[in-house]
């Protein structure tokens, strides 16, 4: 089987391929507008997928993004195709929330009943994020909530740096019409990605960030998953929240 | 603070669970916003170390409500129960205190005991609905800002 229709078919199926360390960067994979649609996986155009052009230096094609408003925005990323998620995910995960909110939530990506439904933060882990929010007297309606990236990893799996590159303007387009006063990240993902460092998340929580030209206040905390599976760590996501809301109480008190 | 919204009733990642001694300043915190005799946190120390039933109302990590019993010699003597000013009205301290009856029925104790004071008609109405009945009072048994304050002494039989 030609190595092409083998990766399509992998694609599919939506298996991860992996490749040496030291391979070509699969991000110069041009792929035909035919082949970026939302089909079906089942009917995914195995036949129209080009030889991958290599080798060539990962080109990051991040969409050019104009926030004019919400509802241009969520158009655009709904039809977006700026990387390979478009092709497995069911739809695109935009956010939700109070759009006047001071809150921001970020989190990692959608999973598969985010995928589903449309929306961050739905099943367990989203019950406990709405948890965490109200401890501080939140309702979830009150704040905004988003992830870095709005299409589904396949299996879960951690973003790709290019991934994130050509999505987060899309996040940086939500916190310009925003403004937030506040930004809440939480887990490692969507930690590191915004503040570009890889420490890892113990070294980030527990101390003030800022985030872009606004400088917003930039809290760092557990991600509700894992706290579902390491519920005694939860003590110190309270810990984080208590901060957080102390930082808002600081920032909407300076303005 | 502001009271909390109504949707905290349907929240399922609000439980109970076994206090623990890294609970205890914000029990302690509670205890005092709630109280204006309030135990210290030594005393809810002791409560653990002692072995009693003692309680949490966990969101999220954070503890907005506890109780205390002690079991023995066939009784059960309910010590303490308490919710955090922004989470009342919810049904939480019905919850804890449905959780306190349910472990002394296990332990096999037949009768549940609790003070309050007179002027928490809250409380008395709440132990009312869940089975209690005044069978005496104690004379000057709580401190109060001007001077002593009765106890209503409350029982529930556990044995159905």
């Amino acid at each position: 089987m030609d190595s092409n229709v083998r990766n399509a078919y992998l694609e599919a199926l939506g298996i991860d391929r992996w490749v040496p360390r030291d391979a070509p960067p699969e991000s110069a994979v041009v792929l035909p507008e035919s082949a970026r649609t939302n089909a079906p996986r089942a009917r995914a155009p195995v036949a129209d997928t080009p030889a991958p052009k290599l080798p060539v230096a990962p080109v990051v094609r991040a969409p050019v993004v104009a926030a004019g408003d919400w509802g241009a925005l969520r158009e655009q990323v709904a039809a977006c195709t700026a990387c390979e998620l478009c092709k497995t995910r069911t739809q695109t995960v935009f956010g939700v929330g109070n759009t006047r909110a001071d809150w921001l939530v970020i989190g990692e990506a959608p999973g598969a009943e985010e995928d589903r439904q449309g929306e961050p933060f739905v099943g367990r882990a989203g019950q406990l994020l709405n948890a965490m929010l109200l401890a501080i007297g939140l309702p979830r309606e009150t704040v905004f909530i988003a992830n870095i990236l709005k299409c589904r990893p396949p299996g879960n799996r951690d973003p790709k740096p290019e991934e994130v590159s050509r999505c987060l303007p899309y996040l940086s387009a939500q916190i310009a019409l925003l403004k937030p006063k506040i930004m809440l990240a939480v887990g490692r993902i969507a930690a590191q990605n915004l503040l570009a460092t890889d420490a890892p998340l113990a070294r980030l929580r527990g101390k003030l960030h800022h985030f872009g030209e606004a400088n917003t206040p930039l809290v760092i905390t557990y991600h509700p998953a894992y706290l579902l599976r390491t519920p005694s760590d939860k003590r110190k996501a309270w810990e984080d929240l208590k901060f957080a809301r102390a930082t808002y109480a600081r920032a909407a008190g300076t303005n | 603070m502001a009271a909390a919204p109504e949707v905290l009733r349907e929240v399922p990642e609000i439980h109970i669970r076994p206090m623990m001694e890294i609970d205890l300043s914000e029990v302690a915190l509670i205890e005092q916003q709630s109280y204006a005799f309030p135990w210290s946190e030594n005393i809810f120390r002791d409560c653990l170390r002692v072995g009693y039933t003692c309680r949490a109302l966990d969101l999220a990590g954070r503890i907005i409500g506890y109780g205390v019993m002690s079991l023995g010699a066939g009784e059960a003597h309910i010590l303490n129960v308490c919710v955090g000013d922004e989470f009342r009205n919810l049904g939480f301290g019905r919850r804890l205190l449905e959780h306190l009856l349910e472990r002394a029925a296990a332990s096999g104790v037949a009768e549940a005991f609790l003070e309050v004071r007179p002027s928490n008609l809250a409380a008395i109405r709440l132990y009312q609905r869940l089975g209690f009945e005044q069978i005496g009072i104690r004379r000057g048994y709580y401190q109060a800002p001007d001077g002593r304050e009765d106890a209503i002494v409350l029982k529930r039989d556990l044995k159905t």
